[in-house]
């Protein structure tokens, strides 16, 4: 093999450079490579390339039964793994006709709600990190504990929830939740306020922000984007208020839009809307009552522990429930929830056996990460980070 | 393998059964995640395209049509987005119902009407051939890695892509993994960076 020496004489400004930038990279959070030609600074050419951390979610969900694909679900988007829970919980039960009751109803919004203040609060304080404030990453930690001491107490878990159960929730709240719930509510706003006056009017920040990584509404929509990254373009779409599923008609909370389309907008849209659900979690905890959290269908929810262990019936019952899987009837069906990133889809098919035949995943980051090469052309290689971060991709779900 | 093959019924189902849309609109109404249908929508588009759109079986409390010739998917897709308001592509995907039926695979578009809150879904029902299905990345841009995927996982090819490779998967594996005829437990050798 021969090697050509360049002499650094010779129109080296001329030639354009090709810079490998990840997989294992601290900008390029999770295991994403980007291929770069640079002309100086600026990137003339984007490659992306993904699946380093492919989990064969999809076909790993073909060998289990129903419930068990619930902690894969958790590998989704493992920011906020409660919203993927509930979505294939949600997904489910539509095949099998189920409706929550009230209390299972509240609850799982209020997980969903605290994931996305979580998720928002991952990818601000990681934005924040990557154009070089470290201090809102702590402020945005400290609060972000309390969310998960409240996870911790529902499900003896903080990251990998595994919450919901077809038909309900895995147990109920214990004693005094919701009050110790209500209690870390003014932490958490009060570390929003504090990041929104440490940044928002930040001449620096703005400058490093302003104008980077922008998209255009019609570009956004033909590409896929949902969620805030579509929102920052100035498109209202969010699945809650166009498709509300558990009652978020119910709850009264604003979809902030900005029409910039930037890293900016995308930073400020996620500020407001983390202040928009906490709105909904105050509601949600004023309104929850007593009650179940698993819906009556005993072909679905296993039996209390106590009936199994004194009736026959209830045990054939738990055995037959365990071993063989709920018996979902045979057909698809679609359903989405508002992920923290955008549309979290469920795409099910069953063929009537006690596994999935199929299960599609619809992740809001696969989209959006497809139009950054778009989004950061002709921009510096700085600006690829911090458009980067501010689209927040979660490689989990990326990859599934 | 010989479990699957007993599971003959739904799929049948799917085929034979020209959609009972009362029963889809009645559960449209109970279900928790359906948008408004919209009026009059399935009724013009069978209209428009009477020789290639048929209804059929889809997700629960949704719009289904299935395209009957392959080639017309692009021109769908373009009445779709400029004289329907389908402006926001969601998603594509694949079922792979090997054994069941032939042709054995179902190509799934998902679109959606953000001004008239709707959702639609296509279906193309086809085998792994050489002809592939026209590419949508010149209507919809999203459509891009989406094809990608579905050609990594399933083997589906897509007509006039830019770039169709592997996009999960790597360059040299073999076969495509989410048919159903690929075992879960096979392996295959590491692969590592070229020395």
């Amino acid at each position: 093999m021969t090697i050509e020496v360049k002499s650094l004489t010779t129109d080296f400004l001329e030639s354009h450079m090709v810079l490998n930038q990840g997989p294992s990279h601290p900008a390029t959070h999770g295991t994403i490579r980007f291929i770069l030609e640079l002309d100086g600074e600026n990137i003339i050419n984007c490659d992306v390339e993904i699946g380093y951390l492919h989990r064969a979610f999809e076909k790993m969900t073909e060998q289990v039964t129903w419930n068990q694909v619930i902690p894969y679900t958790d590998r989704l988007n493992y920011c906020s793994a409660m919203i993927n829970n509930v979505g294939y919980a949600l997904a489910v039960e539509k095949l099998l006709d189920i409706i929550v009751p009230e209390r299972c109803r509240y609850l799982r919004v209020i997980i969903s709600e605290l994931s996305r203040i979580m998720d928002h609060m991952v990818c601000l304080g990681a934005l924040a990190v990557d154009v070089g404030a470290l201090t809102n990453f702590w402020y945005f930690f400290q609060a972000r504990e309390k969310i998960y001491e409240l996870l911790e107490e529902l499900c003896g878990s903080r990251l990998t929830t595994s919450y919901t159960r077809v038909g309900g929730l895995m147990a109920d709240a214990p004693a005094g939740w919701c009050a110790m719930a209500i209690g870390a509510l003014p932490a958490i706003a009060s570390a929003i306020d504090d990041v929104d006056g440490l940044l928002t009017n930040n001449r620096i920040f703005i400058d490093r922000t302003r104008g980077v990584g922008p998209i255009s509404a019609e570009d956004a929509l033909n590409s896929g984007f949902t969620g805030p990254c579509l929102r920052a373009t100035g498109v209202d779409y969010d699945v809650r208020r166009a498709s509300p599923y558990l009652g978020y008609d119910e709850f009264d909370f604003e979809i902030p839009t900005d029409t910039n389309g930037d890293t900016y907008s995308r930073y400020i849209i996620r500020i407001r809307e983390m202040r928009e659900s906490l709105k909904i979690t105050r509601q949600a905890l004023d309104r929850i009552t007593e009650g179940p959290v698993m819906a009556d269908r005993p072909d679905v929810v296993l039996p209390s522990k106590d009936r199994v262990y004194n009736e026959m019936e209830a045990l054939i019952r738990q055995f037959k429930i365990v071993y063989d899987g709920i018996q979902v009837p045979a057909g698809e069906s679609y359903t989405c929830v508002e992920g923290a990133n955008g549309e979290l889809g469920f795409y099910i098919v069953s063929d009537g056996s006690g596994r999935p035949y199929r299960i599609r995943v619809r992740g809001p980051c696969f989209p959006i990460l497809s139009a950054i090469p778009a989004m950061v052309d002709g921009q510096m290689l700085a600006d690829l980070v911090a458009s980067f971060s501010s689209i927040n991709v979660i490689a989990g779900e990326l990859d599934r | 393998m010989a479990e699957e093959e007993s599971r003959d019924e739904p799929i049948e189902d799917d085929e034979s059964s020209s959609n009972s849309n009362g029963g889809d609109t009645a559960a449209a109404a109970d279900a928790s995640n359906v948008g408004e249908n919209e009026p009059g929508l399935k009724e013009r588009l069978l209209d428009s395209f009477t020789s290639v759109l048929e209804s059929v079986a889809g997700p629960k409390g949704d719009l289904c049509l299935r395209v009957t010739d392959r080639n017309c998917v692009t021109d769908i897709a373009l009445h779709l987005r400029d004289e329907e308001k389908f402006n926001l592509f969601v998603d594509i995907s694949a079922v792979d119902y090997f054994l069941k039926r032939k042709p054995r695979f179902d190509v799934i578009y998902n679109l959606y009407s953000i001004p008239n809150k709707h959702r639609i879904f296509l279906k193309i029902i086809c085998d792994a051939d050489e002809e592939g299905i026209p590419s949508l990345v010149n209507v919809y841009r999203g459509a891009n890695w989406y094809e990608r995927e579905v050609w990594d996982m399933f083997g589906i090819s897509f007509r006039d892509h830019p770039n169709l490779k592997r996009i999960l998967m790597y360059e040299s594996f073999e076969g495509h993994p989410l048919r159903k005829d690929y075992d879960c437990r096979h392996r295959q050798p590491i692969v590592g960076p070229k020395s």
